[in-house]
């Protein structure tokens, strides 16, 4: 029995197909254009190697914050349910998932099975998230994967405020003016998207083990800077970035089983 | 089908709040608008004036940016926003009541800045808890009647004042019986009508209201007979906070599965309760209602602490969690938050925290929020068609 999750982000586009709960496709692709389309051509890539097509599929759910255009979806879970159930399938032991995705960021407190105890999220201002991070890089010249890497290679990393995404980037801008070393104003972004994170996780009562996962948990130098602020060791998923759309799929299946939604 | 009619009476009445004042004003009679919340609107219709809620308006804001900075919250900058935009030119006056820094330093500014021909404050206690707050509401609330004499032209008779009284308490406790139909049988009206018949009581003629209200209150009862025994699945829900603004926040809680059965807002509870004493002086039985209503972040009650209200509020209304729904920047309310999320969060009960504003809704991560967190209680929400 085939069944699919997806998570339809600011800027990719998940989907991850299951057979008999386990994983045989996944697929991320940018967002871009109309959802209801990009949706069916992701989906439609996503199972063309296992020779099916989407009515073959016995059930899907959608998260993201596209999940409502998903014209085939079956069910709607919001990526906060999706996360901490993607977590726990892996990480039964994660109490605490860190998500940082493009467009917002967020703290999740889970059970054991990954169902949602509490949460938070970030402002409507993109400082603390993957566009955060972006618009940096782009300031900077640097590609956004380089990013985390370069920042470990800091000594002195600069003082960077992060009330707004657009005063942090004329900041940014003057400080490559006056001449300041890259590696430096790269580590100071950083340590200033890790604190406000990490302020935004104090409004939860954190507990241990906490896993990190979105597009922001391929940062290397974002997940030592909240290690260093947390004071433990990161989880992080091997794919961080398919954790919503697996929790979407093991959703759909439970769904397909005639179980209820968690 | 009846129920719809008269809700349509009421819809009709907010989406064009003022056509009531303005015909009123047209035939000779002053109009006193007030700010949220707390005005003694008895004592304006008793001085034969009619008495209209200013609470903002979804436009945008322009003007009264030139006056007040972004950090003040919505609910101000959108009411001044109105005068300044020629929205409330058929005032004949205003009283402000001084709830907050906020509503202190805009009442200061609308002489200044605005047209309004008669501005009058409503300086409330602070320190309720104290005997004198009682004296000196009463004290506040007679110098607000000579002044309203003075405008109005006409004398408020303790006789007037006492018949004013009976309608604004008849009416809440209309308002109340709606509610508590509302709260034994949530499908009945949706959380948006709920509050819209209590935010049409702000701008209405309230004996038209009443009128509507009752006849709306016996489609009610009568169709909860009928349906009585009918399951409820939505995930029941406390509302605490200042406005339900923007009104589409409702329609997002009901969609993701949750329904409002309970609120300490200034246009829900707040509001409609407690009723004034009939057979008291009425100036004093005024200044008790005042002490004796609900808490909330810009004022305390004299014998019930916020953080019980709060717990006896969701538990009474048999609620899964409660919402705290904030203005942007109302700093009352942020100084209230840590304390009572603490004492929900010590007490068990799920809660979330969304930031609003009046005008310029942006709901798609309020949606997020809210869907989340109606899952994490358990609910079902409704199935959306694309
Ligand atoms: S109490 Fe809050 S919402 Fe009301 S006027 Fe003051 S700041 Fe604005």
């Amino acid at each position: 029995m085939y069944v699919a999750g997806m998570d339809i982000g600011s800027i990719f586009s998940k989907a991850i197909i299951l057979k008999d709960g386990q994983v045989v496709a996944s697929l991320i692709k940018r967002t871009g254009g109309e959802i209801k389309a990009i949706s069916h051509r992701l989906m439609e890539e996503a199972l063309a190697p296992q020779g099916l097509q989407i009515d073959d599929l016995k059930s899907v759910v959608a998260t993201g914050y596209g999940r409502i255009s998903v014209p085939f979806a079956d069910k709607q879970v919001t990526e906060i349910s999706c996360f901490g159930r993607g977590v726990a399938n892996s990480f039964p032991e994660v109490r605490t998932v860190i998500d940082i995705g493009g467009q917002d960021s967020k703290g999740i407190k889970i059970d054991e099975r990954g169902k949602v105890q509490d949460f938070v999220m970030n402002d409507k201002c993109a400082a603390g998230t993957g566009r955060f991070l972006e618009v940096m890089a782009n300031a900077l010249e640097v590609s956004l994967e380089d990013m985390g890497p370069l920042a470990l290679q800091s000594g002195s990393p600069e003082e960077i405020g992060i009330t707004c995404t657009v005063f942090a980037e004329s900041q940014v801008i003057s400080l490559v003016g006056e001449g300041r070393r890259k590696v430096d104003i790269v580590a100071g972004i950083h340590q200033a998207i890790a604190e406000r994170i990490h302020g935004m996780l104090r409004m939860l009562r954190i507990e241990e083990r906490i896993a990190i996962t979105g597009g922001g948990a391929k940062n290397i130098g974002l997940v030592k800077e909240l290690e260093k602020r947390l004071g433990t060791e990161l989880i992080v998923p091997e794919e961080p970035q398919l954790i919503g759309a697996h929790g979407a799929a093991l959703l759909a299946l439970e769904m397909a089983l005639g179980r209820k939604g968690s | 089908m009846v129920i719809k009619e008269l809700m349509n009476r009421f819809f009709t009445v907010v989406a064009d709040p003022y056509s009531e004042a303005k015909r009123r004003k047209e035939q000779g009679q002053k109009v006193i608008g007030w700010l949220p919340t707390d005005v003694p609107e008895e004592l304006i219709h008793a001085a034969g004036a009619f008495p209209v809620g200013i609470l903002g308006s979804s436009n945008n804001i322009r003007l009264a940016d030139t006056h007040l900075q972004v950090w003040v919250c919505s609910l101000m900058r959108s009411s001044l926003e109105m005068e300044l935009c020629g929205d409330l030119d058929f005032l004949d006056g205003i009283i402000i009541p001084q709830t907050c820094d906020t509503t202190r330093a805009l009442s200061g500014l609308w002489r200044k800045v605005c047209r309004t021909p008669y501005v009058e404050d409503f300086l409330l206690p602070k320190q309720v808890k104290r005997p004198s707050a009682r004296e000196y509401l009463t004290g506040e609330l007679a110098r607000i009647k000579t002044s309203l004499e003075q405008v109005t032209g006409k004398k408020i008779s303790d006789e007037t004042l006492d018949t004013s009284i009976r309608l604004f308490n008849e009416n809440r406790q209309l308002l109340r019986r709606m509610f508590e139909i509302h709260t034994h049988q949530p499908g009945l009206l949706t959380s948006r009508e709920v509050y819209t018949v209590i935010k049409a009581a702000m701008y209405m003629d309230k004996a038209e209201h009443n009128g509507i209200l009752r006849d709306l209150i016996r489609a009610l009862e009568h169709k909860a007979a009928e349906s009585a025994g009918t399951p409820d699945s939505k995930a029941r829900l406390v509302i605490s906070g200042g406005v339900w603004e923007p009104p589409e926040i409702m329609d997002l809680i009901e969609e993701a599965g949750g329904v409002v059965v309970g609120d300490d807002l200034l246009t829900g509870m707040r509001y409609l309760t407690p009723d004034v004493d009939e057979e008291r002086n009425p100036l004093e039985a005024l200044a008790d209602r005042q002490l004796n209503k609900i808490p909330f972040g810009g004022f305390d009650n004299q014998n019930y602490e916020r953080r019980r209200f709060l717990l006896d509020l969701v538990r009474n209304s048999e609620a899964r969690g409660l919402i705290f729904l904030h203005l942007k920047f109302c700093e009352p309310e942020n100084y209230d938050y840590n304390d009572m999320r603490e004492a929900l969060n010590s007490a068990g009960i799920p809660n979330l925290r969304l930031e609003t504003e009046v005008a310029n809704p942006s709901l798609g991560q309020i949606r997020t929020r809210l869907e989340a967190f109606i899952e994490m209680i358990g609910g079902n929400p409704i199935e959306r068609t694309l």
